[in-house]
This record gives structure tokens, sequence and C-alpha cells, in this order.
């Protein structure tokens, strides 16, 4: 999700700056990625029943009802479970559920018509993808924080250059262009 | 050390940020898909500013409106409120060129979780008077709109050598719209803006305050005078 | 007694930038030599414009960050020599220049420039030329064909082993002949004699670790091994998988950069088996029928947690071994 189609990138970059930041994202966006998939086959199916003259516009937009409430659902665990942590947690989960990583997931499976199944390992994959890339642009934070990057290049840029790379390295794999 | 020039510049770039003060894309990485995936040609920037201009107003008035209740709940109201203004863009957008839809594809709907709306509707409205609220929003909409026209401008060109439908030379780049030259692109962008806003604060330093060399030179001309 | 002043270190190290990439070029210029008898002078064209625009990259980014450009620094010419031989020889100039822009002005220079790079400068340059312009970098002309200096629109162009076995088919070329480079190919690449003995000479030179190559080739031909793409059979897989394309060669030049390799011993062993592994899985799902460019980038971007890890590993048996002694003591 993050190098083939820069989804929940800006959130990612942002909680770079603590590992225990971005665990916390990365997990919440698997979470949420995998709720929200079975939530949404179930929109999917609601449309295909009783309204399947819709346009796909109204269905992308009825997917965000899955976010939603998978939001909610993540919120209301985290209150009962862990409440101690509320308030460290809550500015991450809200940044993770609302990122285009979880509803950019929704839409991709939405766009395949995936059954059930499918959607749920699309929903899986896209959250350990999210956990993988995280951990890759930890490990290139670390490094470029110690390189003698040249003053324009500092903070953003180079960023961005670093992440255009593994961009480049996953074009090799994937072998397309934007898949809108 | 004299620094008026430089506190103009810095006034100037406060009253500007998120446009070219703190650019909101290339300095502060907000909205970064929309840019880098659909914003392949000009007329697709311009569908993008306006989506994100709607999304942006409805989605910080939202928060205006909702400043009491729980911060958790807030994400939830302005997301809303975003996705109604995404969806009333659609008809504004239409008008641009109806085959629009077709390369921004699922990114339209996606403009309503955007991280500008997210920033500067629930965060920043906690903090700051409405007027104040939609200003720097409305800064920021400016500074995404910046980026993504010369954005959109240059893969056009690389693209198709055409801009905004019309043909300007024969050269092809059709790499350019894979996803790493957009990152790679917008990485030397932001790099430009950081160097040339350095630029400009050494230059009204070195005019103000003249080095140490410069008035060592200033001083053997007056005793050779 | 006379004093002569001299800068700092005063102790130096028998290696230096100076050796290691002048040990690289002269293991690079046998290649170039076999090109011109396979293809003619059009690759030692290639190879001049690809090193004069590495060069003057080099130079012109140097200046632009207001950096003193050490005249001896021989890295950009290394770079500049590695990129003609990962390519076809009827490749067109425009690439070959861009390829080489790219590789100095976006994958080194921003990421700190020599000895701080993040990425090999040849392989991002030479990927970024296989994802702009894939049907240009894989049509190989035959061997001892005519290629003109200029225009080369009229030669006729072949794919390679590589891709037969992209395509799951069997490959019609003679082991024989794959191994002596007598097939088409990127310039460099189809020489794997000379490879070796390459990789043998720079070991005793100590400008690249043995394990590095041995484990990756080692992890390429298990790959191939267990999992033949191809119907003929496990051991001839194996020959035709290392032999074919710019594995070897990417696996001796690319992957043994001394800058973006990791540094301890055991790291480096388990990187190379883990760069082998991801060879050949790209290979088998990637897009394109070379896959060692990309995967030496994806290794790059995680070089350092290779040795970050052997470190923790080392450092928690020296203190289990230490454990026992102490209790002893107490």
């Amino acid at each position: 999700m993050v190098f083939s189609r820069a989804l929940g990138l800006t959130r990612t970059t942002m909680a770079l700056e603590r590992r225990f930041t971005l665990a916390v994202f990365s997990l919440s966006v698997l979470f949420m990625c995998t709720v929200s998939s079975v939530l949404g086959y179930g929109i999917r199916y609601l449309f295909s029943e009783f309204l399947p003259s819709a346009s796909s516009f109204e269905k992308q937009v009825s997917l965000f009802l899955a976010v939603i409430v998978s939001y909610c659902l993540m919120y209301l665990l985290v209150s009962k479970l862990l409440p101690k942590f509320l308030p460290l947690f809550s500015g991450v989960i809200s940044y993770a559920a609302f990122s285009c990583a979880v509803y950019g997931t929704l839409l991709v499976s939405a766009g395949k018509e995936l059954d059930l199944l499918l959607s749920l390992v699309h929903g899986v994959g896209a959250g350990c993808g999210m956990v993988l890339a995280s951990m890759l642009l930890l490990c290139g934070h670390r490094r470029l924080d110690l390189r003698d990057v040249p003053r324009a290049f500092k903070g953003m840029p180079i960023m961005l250059l670093y992440i255009g790379m593994l961009s480049l390295v996953l074009y090799g794999l994937v072998g397309h262009n934007l898949p809108t | 050390m004299k620094l008026a020039r430089n506190r103009r510049l810095h006034r100037f770039l406060g009253k500007t940020e998120g446009i070219f003060g703190h650019n909101a894309v290339l300095i502060g990485g907000l909205a970064l898909p929309f840019v880098i995936m659909t914003a392949v040609s000009l007329k697709n920037a311009a569908a993008l500013t306006i989506s994100m201009l709607f999304s942006v107003l409805f989605g910080v008035g939202a928060g205006v409106l909702t400043r009491k209740i729980p911060v958790w709940l807030r994400y939830v109201t302005v997301t809303v409120a975003a996705m109604m203004g995404v969806t009333l863009s659609r008809l504004v957008v239409q008008h641009l060129n109806p085959e629009i839809f077709d390369s921004i594809g699922f990114y339209l709907p996606m403009m309503a979780v955007n991280s500008i709306v997210l920033v500067y509707a629930v965060e920043r409205t906690r903090f700051s008077t409405p007027g104040r609220s939609f200003g720097s929003a409305l800064a920021c909409t400016a500074g995404f709109a910046l980026t993504a026209c010369v954005v959109g401008a240059v893969r056009e060109l690389l693209l198709t050598g055409t801009l905004w439908g019309n043909k300007v030379f024969n050269i092809t780049f059709p790499a350019a719209n894979t996803v790493f030259f957009g990152f790679i692109l917008l990485g030397f962008l932001g790099a430009a803006v950081q160097e040339v806003r350095r630029g400009i604060t050494l230059i009204n330093l070195r005019a103000d305050n003249p080095t140490t060399e410069d008035l060592l030179r200033q001083q053997e001309e007056r005793l050779v005078d | 007694m006379k004093l002569i002043p001299r800068d700092a270190p005063h102790i130096r190290h028998s290696d230096s930038n100076k050796t290691m990439m002048g040990d690289m070029i002269l293991t690079l210029l046998p290649f170039y030599l076999i090109g011109v008898c396979f293809y003619g002078l059009r690759v030692v064209l290639l190879m001049l414009l690809s090193a004069a625009v590495c060069w003057l990259a080099d130079l012109v980014c140097c200046l632009v960050r207001g950096r003193r450009f050490n005249v001896r620094d021989l890295s950009s010419l290394v770079t500049g020599l590695l990129i003609p031989l990962l390519m076809p020889a009827t490749i067109s100039y425009g690439v070959v220049v861009l390829a080489c822009i790219f590789a100095i002005v976006v994958v080194k220079h921003p990421f700190g420039g020599i000895g701080e790079n993040l990425f090999n400068p040849a392989a991002g340059g030479v990927a970024f030329a296989i994802a702009c312009w894939p049907e240009k970098m894989f049509a190989y002309p035959n061997i001892f064909a005519t290629i003109p200096l200029g225009g080369v629109s009229g030669v006729a162009t072949v794919s390679s082993t590589a891709y037969t076995l992209k395509m799951g088919g069997v490959p019609g070329a003679d082991l024989g002949d794959v191994l002596l480079g007598l097939t088409p190919g990127p310039v460099g690449a189809a020489s794997i004699l000379v490879v070796l003995a390459c990789l043998l000479y720079l070991a005793y030179r100590r400008t690249v670790p043995l394990i590095q190559p041995v484990c990756f080739l080692a992890a390429a031909a298990l790959m191939a091994f267990l999992f033949p793409r191809a119907d003929i059979g496990r051991t001839y897989s194996v020959a035709y998988e290392l032999m074919s394309g710019s594995l070897v060669f990417g696996g001796v030049f690319l992957l043994s950069d001394p800058v973006t390799s990791p540094k301890r011993f055991g790291a480096r062993a388990l990187y190379g088996l883990t760069a082998g592994v991801l060879v050949m899985v790209f290979r088998r799902f990637g897009g394109f029928e070379q896959g060692v460019t990309f995967a030496v980038l994806l290794m790059n971007a995680v070089s350092e947690e290779y040795d970050r890890l052997v470190q923790y590993l080392a450092a928690r048996a020296e203190r289990e071994r230490r454990a026992p002694h102490e209790t002893c003591e107490e």
C-alpha cells in the first residue's frame, strides 16, 4: 500500500519519531484493515442485493461506514481492555483509522469485487504490508539521521527520495503503472 | 546585527504558512498520495484542488461546530462532513472533464480522509479561533494546489508533451506517471523550496550585515584614501 | 633532524578508496574487451560516454553542494563502467546518459555522497532504466552481429535465456555456450568464467569479501534446485539460472559494494543468503526478466539491520558465556 499506491504515507512518516508510536500505529492499521474488510464486504453484499443500480461512487462513499464502525469498535476495545493507555493511544488510533491505507484497502477490494474470504485475506495482507513498510521506513529514518545529507534535502525531501527508491524496487516486483 | 529584512521575510512566511512558509505537501508531508498518484496532468491537479477545497471547507466547518464533543468523536463528524464536501465537489469537477474520474479513480472519495482535513479540522480547531482555523486550512489548501499543479504540469509535459491538453513539444517520457517518479520529483521540489528559502534568508542577511572580509576591505579603502 | 609536515592520519591502512576503486576498474576492463570482440567498438563508446557523464555529474553535484571535488575519487568512474555492462550493446546513448545521471544525482549525492550512500548507484541507475525502458533494456543483439556506432534501429535483436526461463520455456542455448558467454545477453554479464576470475582476484586483494558472493550464489542455486522454473531437471535448472542474465555479475560487483554492505562477517553471510533468495523471488514473481538490480537495492535498504542483528546475537552469546564464570566467582 505504501510503496505502490502511496497510501498511509503521511501518517506513517509522522509516527516515525518514536518506535513505540509507529508500532501502535501499524498494528492499529492492521486491526482496522481486517475488521473493515469484513464490514465492507457486508455493505457491498447489501448493495448488490437491494441497490444493484447504485453508481460506483455511491458504493465507495457507503464503504466509509465500515471505517467508522471499525474505528468505534477499536476505540471501545481499547477503552475497555487498556483504559490506562487510552490517553496515549487515542491520537494514534484515530490517525490510523482515518488514514488512506484503511479506506484505500476497502476501495481496492471493492474495485476487484472480492468475496468475503478474499476480502479478509486482502485486508490482513494490506495490514501486514503496512507493518513491514513501517519497519522499512523506520530503518531508513534511523540511517538517514546519521548520514551527511545535504542541507536542502534534510527532513521530508530525503525521506521522499528514500521511499521513491523503495517504490522503484517494488515496481520491479509489480511492474505496472498507477493502479487507480 | 541587522535583521529587519529577515524579520519581514519571516512575518511574510508566517502569514503564508502552508503555501511558501512551510508548504503543506513538500515540507509538511500532508496529502501525499493525491499528489503522487493522481496529479499526472494539470486537469487532474485542478480537479484535486477543487475536491480538496470542498472537503477542507466542510471538514473545518464541522470541526468548528463540534468543538465541544470528545475528540475521538470529532474525527467521525469531520470526516463525514468532508465526505459530503467531496460528493458536492464531484458535480463541479464533472464540468472540467467528464473522463477525469477514470484517471483519479478511488482517490476522489479518499479526499474525505486526507491528512490536511484531519490535522486542520480536528487538531487546530481545538486551540484556534474559527477565523484562524479556516485561514490556515485554506492556506494549506493553496499550498497543496500549488504543489499539485506544478507536479501535474511537469508530469503532463513529460508524459504526453502537452499542457492542459495543448501540445507543447514532442518528447515523451512514459515513466513520468509511475509512483517512484512522483516521489523523486516531490523530493527534489521540496529540496528546491528549502534551498530557495535558505538562499533568500542568506541574501537578506548579507545585504544588511557585511561580512568580516567586506569590513576589512572597507577599512583598507579608507586607509588608502 | 628534519621535520616534514604531513596531514593526519599519520598511520594509514594500505587500502584506500583509490586502491579499491582501482581494483574494481581493473576487473571491469576485461568485460569491455570481450564486449568489443562480440559487439564491436560501440561498447567502448558506451563505456567512455557513461564514465564521462558519471564523472561530470559527480563534479557538478560536488560544486552545487559546496564541497571540494576529490580528483582521486574513482567511485563515479566505477559506476560509469558498471552501468553499460548491465545493458545490451544496442542500448541508445540517451538511456545510458539518463541512467548515469539518475545514479549520481538521485541515488548517490542526496544521500550523502561517497561513503554515505544508502543504495548502490549503479544498481539504482540500471533499475531506473529497466523501469523506464524495459523493451530497450531486454532486447539483445546476436553475438558477433555488426552494430553501427550511431543509430541501431536496423540491428536485429533477440531475447535472452533469462527471458525464456521467465516464460517457463526450455532454453535452447547450449550450456557450454552460456558458460562462455556466447549467447545474447547484457554486455558484461554473459562471460561467467571471467566474472568468477574477477571475483577471485578481488577477494585476493580484499576489495570484496568472498563470503558474500559465495553465500549469494549458494542461496540462488538452492532456490533454483528446489523450485525449477522450466521442465529441464533440477541440475540443469541450477546451471541455467545461475548463468543466465546478470545474476553472477550482480552478486560480485553490485552486491559487494563496501559502502552498502554489512561490516561483520556473520552479517555478510546472512546478507548474501537473503539476497540470493530475494533475487530468485524477483525472477519468478517480478515484472521483468532481470531481478538482481532490484534485489540489490532492497538488500541495501536493510543492510545495517543485519549488522545490528549479528551484534545483538554476539553480545548475548558473550553475556551467556560470562554468566557462569561470574556466578562461580561470587
